[in-house]
Parts: structure tokens; C-alpha cells; sequence
């Protein structure tokens, strides 16, 4: 999967976030806030297509939690772009 | 998750000037009974150079503090906001001004209504006009919307005037 284009990343004060930038409209009801482990998978997001099993890896690389919690936190993350329809299948 | 305003609106009103339009979903109760907290969102854009009676901006009342109301007076740079739901205004400079609001997403409808729409209007134009009823109104409004706090609130209350009158 991957995701759309267009997502952008913002600060502010240290808060992190990611909007969906329409062609014009940019709606922030479809904002993601974003914690330190959330912009890892992020970055790896953004880079290119990707599977699930990347986004753990990059979490079990970083933190030392177990594959479970790892895998729990991606699907948890992954079901907000869901939400907001910001995920694609590739090709 | 949701993100304070003072982190998102300074970014909002970066992209409003660079030219964007933005969706901006609305919390709290000021703006009563029109826009209803966490519910209906506004499309807002660069405010034009003159502004009027009427109008709902998006502006910074205090630092890093932020106010979607509607406009009631302007004279010279000085504006007065006063928010539907709201018993005091605000009076802001002009430059305080940060967006203009060009329509309301309400109860979930992805349709938005533009506030030059005729009911709209009429929507505002009365509810300046009633600004004395307001506080009745709006306990009408409160009631209907939420009955059971709004029996428990009053009932409570009822209990510490007579607590009050005890002593």
C-alpha cells in the first residue's frame, strides 16, 4: 500500500501533524497528530510504497517492545489514514 | 487525537495567506445555535480588504488565542466580535484579523452552506436583532439539544437557592 499524495507534514511549537492538502482546500478535520514513534513510521511511509511488516520493523528497531505491540501500534496508526481515505493500494 | 487550537489555527492562518482555503473543525459553544462544538467545521479564506456587519472571522483575540465570531460594528480599524452564543464581545484591530468564514459544514453534511445563502442570512440577521432574547433563547436551545443535563443543571441549581435561603 501507500499512501496519497499531497500529505503534509507540519510543526508547531514541537507538535507534529500531517494535512491532507487539497488542490486549494486543505481540510484540517482530517488532520493526524503524530507522536515521536508515529513520525519513524512516517517517514518510512513517505519514502515509497510499503507493507505493514515494514512499518513494525521499523518500531522494533527503534523500541524495545514486543512484535504484538509493535504490530497493534502500525494497525492503529495505519486505521486513521483509513479513516480519513488517505491510503491507496499500489499501481 | 485532537490538537490545542493555539497549535493549528497559527498554521491555519499561514495557509489561508499563502492563498488555501481551509476546513477548520469548530469547538466550543460561542458560536451557539448555529454552530454546534466538535460537529460542524467551517471553510474559511483570506479576508478581504473591507469587512462587514455580519461577517464570521477567525481572528486572534488575545495572544495565542482564538475566536471564530461574528462581526456586529466595525468603526475605523477597531472590530467588534460578538459570538451567537456568547453575553460579551470582543474588539480586536484590524490586523488581528486572520480568515474570513465563506460557508459552514453543519450537523456532518458534506454540503456546504455559503453565507451569502438566503436562510443563512435571514439565520443572522434575526438572531442580531433578538440580542435581548438571547439568554432565553439560548436556554431553550441548551434544553432542547441536551434535556436530561439540562433537568439535572437546572435542578441542582434550584437546590442551592434553597441551601442558600436555609442558611
Amino acid at each position: 500500500m501507500q499512501i496519497k499524495k499531497g500529505i503534509v507534514l507540519n510543526e508547531v511549537c514541537g507538535e507534529r501533524f500531517l494535512v491532507p492538502m487539497g488542490e486549494e482546500n486543505i481540510d484540517f478535520s482530517k488532520l493526524i497528530a503524530l507522536n515521536e514513534s508515529s513520525v519513524l513510521l512516517w517517514k518510512r511511509m513517505e519514502q515509497g510504497p510499503f507493507e505493514v511488516d515494514d512499518l513494525v520493523k521499523v518500531i522494533l528497531d527503534e523500541y524495545e517492545i514486543d512484535e504484538t505491540t509493535a504490530r497493534n501500534d502500525v494497525s492503529s496508526f495505519l486505521d486513521q489514514f483509513r479513516a480519513e481515505k488517505l491510503l491507496e493500494a499500489e499501481g | 487525537m485532537q490538537l490545542p487550537n493555539e497549535i493549528i489555527i497559527p498554521k491555519v492562518a499561514e495557509y489561508v495567506r499563502d492563498g488555501h482555503t481551509v476546513t477548520l473543525p469548530l469547538r466550543g459553544y460561542s458560536m451557539r445555535p448555529f454552530l454546534e462544538d466538535g460537529r460542524d467545521k467551517a471553510l474559511l479564506t483570506k479576508a478581504p480588504e473591507t469587512l462587514k456587519v455580519g461577517d464570521v472571522i477567525l481572528a486572534e483575540i488575545a495572544t495565542k488565542s482564538y475566536a471564530l465570531h461574528r462581526i456586529v460594528d466595525i468603526s475605523g480599524d477597531t472590530i467588534t466580535m460578538y459570538g451567537d452564543g456568547n453575553f460579551s464581545p470582543e474588539h480586536i484591530h484590524r490586523s488581528d484579523v486572520l480568515a474570513i468564514a465563506t460557508g459552514f459544514y453543519r450537523k456532518g453534511s458534506g454540503k456546504v452552506t455559503p453565507v451569502d445563502s438566503f436562510w443563512y442570512s435571514c439565520y443572522w440577521h434575526l438572531w442580531l436583532k433578538l440580542r435581548p432574547l438571547r439568554y432565553p433563547l439560548l436556554l431553550c436551545y441548551r434544553a432542547k439539544r441536551n434535556p436530561r443535563e439540562f433537568i439535572s443543571k437546572s435542578f441542582n441549581k434550584i437546590l442551592q437557592i434553597c441551601k442558600l435561603r436555609k442558611e
